[in-house]
Formats: structure tokens, C-alpha cells, sequence
């Protein structure tokens, strides 16, 4: 029997507070990799994951608050758009950098190994920035599209 | 005359990632004063989020290229097996829970039917993957440290 949307949103608030208590955990690890090591690397790895950790957690919340409740409308969306279309165009060329510095790196990437890491992740995170303000273009234009 | 382009040699190649490096330190400047100005101009809990979202992102990818700079210009990072050795237990541990984590996130998704919720998911889900393969990377760096590990 395919589940009702009800059991669909009650399986997806236990999941997301599953979810919730793993960042919590995840947290505190993360500290405590922070706290045994001096390595600059290592901590920043770290950092990185325990604040997109809390970040996490927040968007969890989110999620389980009901986004749809506090949606949007078209008129709250067009008082800012300048700015976020602004904010869109700057992805762009931040994402253009990313692409330069890792290809400038690339050729050296056996002398330097752990700046290709950071590198890497610095480039991940900018283009799933692009795709989140893309999203919100979405709403701009009333596309719904699914992910 | 020989017209044939050469490859740019390391040293080049440095200089340019430096360059970019700081120019692209600049626009996460830029990013973080205008997200400031987008969460001011809105009282939208969504378009606060996202603008949050991307403000503390430029906020650790300015400490990144600054680590990065810091390795090129200054004093070059090093990674020795002793270093690696004292936390790698807890690395493991933690590269374990990165990916049940994802299943647990994936299972979310696919409980969900709402469009935000599940735009929102995405986020959360590429954001653990992105974990993922960052621990990934490091685990290849013990494997090039300790071959046999």
C-alpha cells in the first residue's frame, strides 16, 4: 500500500530528527579531533565540517518547522531580487576563480597536495552555492522543477 | 621563430594561484557585506537562511585561501605520519558517521514531496557529500603516507 502524505511527513520528522541528533554528534567529534591535533589542515577540515554541522542543524529545524507555512510570495521575492541576482552574478565570478586556481594548481598538485584539498573543497562549496540561488530563481519564476 | 606555445612552468603557474587567490578573496568579502544587506532588506525566514547559508560559507572560504596563501607564500604545509597517526582512529570515526549520515539524508529526501523541503534537502545532502570526500581525501593521504595501511 503506498503511504498517505501524512505517514510520508511523520516518517520525515522522525528521520529529520535522527538526522539533527547525528549533527550533534557529529559536533562534538569534530571538537574533539580539533582539540588533539596542532595540524593546520586537519583543524581546518574539521571546522569546516562542525560549522556546516550547526548550519545543518538549523536547516533541519527548518524543514521541520514547514518551510511552506513561511513561504514566499512573489512580492516579497521582487523587493529584493536586484540584490540576490547581484549576489548571483558574484557566484559566477567567484566560481570562474575556483575553476582558475584549481587549474593553476593541478599542474603542481604532486609539490602541493594538501593546497589541491582545500582547493577542492573551496570549489565544491561555490558551486553548490550557484545551484542554491538557483534555486531561488526557481521562485522567482515560478518554476517548480523538481531536484 | 618558433610559434609554438609552451606549457607554463610551476613557478608561473604559483604566481597565477596567487593572484586569483587574493582577487578571489576579495569577492568573498564583497559576498559577505552584500548577504549582510540581503538578511537586513528581508524578513523572510527562507531567503535568510540561504543568504546565511552563503555568508558563513564566504566566511570559511576566506580562511581557506588564506590558509592557502599562507602554505605558498609563507611556510609550505606538511602532513607527516606521526601527525596523522595520533587522530586517525578519530577520523575514521568520524568519516563513519559522514556516511551513514547521507543514507539517513537520502531516506529524507525521498520521504519528502514538498518542493522547498526538498530543495532544502539537496543543500543538506551535496553539503554531507561534501564531507564525505573531503575525509575521503585524507584517508588517500594516509594511504600514500602508510602504503600497506
Amino acid at each position: 500500500m503506498t503511504p498517505t502524505p501524512g505517514e510520508h511527513r511523520g516518517e520525515l520528522a522522525t528521520i529529520l530528527k535522527s538526522w539533527q541528533m547525528a549533527e550533534t554528534a557529529t559536533i562534538e567529534r569534530a571538537t574533539e579531533v580539533i582539540e588533539h591535533t596542532g595540524h593546520p589542515v586537519i583543524r581546518l577540515a574539521m571546522e569546516i565540517v562542525l560549522r556546516d554541522s550547526e548550519m545543518h542543524r538549523r536547516v533541519q529545524q527548518a524543514i521541520l518547522d514547514g518551510p511552506e507555512r513561511q513561504a514566499f510570495t512573489a512580492e516579497e521575492l521582487r523587493e529584493i531580487w536586484k540584490l540576490v541576482e547581484q549576489q548571483s552574478e558574484a557566484e559566477e565570478r567567484r566560481l570562474e576563480f575556483a575553476r582558475q586556481a584549481a587549474s593553476a594548481c593541478r599542474t603542481n598538485v604532486e609539490q602541493l597536495p594538501l593546497t589541491y584539498l582545500l582547493l577542492t573543497y573551496v570549489v565544491e562549496d561555490e558551486k553548490k552555492r550557484a545551484r542554491l540561488l538557483g534555486c531561488l530563481e526557481n521562485f522567482q519564476h515560478n518554476r517548480y522543477e523538481d531536484v | 621563430m618558433n610559434a609554438k606555445k609552451t606549457a607554463p612552468q610551476p613557478a608561473e603557474n604559483i604566481e597565477e594561484l596567487v593572484a586569483v587567490l587574493k582577487t578571489w578573496q576579495g569577492l568573498e568579502t564583497a559576498t559577505v557585506a552584500h548577504t549582510t544587506d540581503i538578511i537586513a532588506k528581508t524578513k523572510n525566514p527562507l531567503i535568510q537562511l540561504v543568504m546565511e547559508i552563503i555568508r558563513r560559507d564566504s566566511e570559511m572560504h576566506h580562511r581557506v585561501q588564506q590558509v592557502l596563501l599562507d602554505s605558498i607564500q609563507k611556510q609550505a604545509i606538511t602532513l607527516t605520519p606521526e601527525e596523522l597517526g595520533d587522530i586517525w582512529e578519530m577520523v575514521e570515526k568520524h568519516a563513519e558517521m559522514e556516511k551513514a549520515t547521507i543514507d539517513l539524508a537520502e531516506k529524507a529526501r525521498n520521504n519528502c514531496r514538498l518542493f522547498v523541503q526538498r530543495h532544502l534537502l539537496t543543500y543538506l545532502i551535496e553539503d554531507e557529500k561534501k564531507h564525505d570526500r573531503l575525509l575521503g581525501q585524507l584517508q588517500d593521504f594516509k594511504r600514500s603516507i602508510y602504503p600497506y595501511a
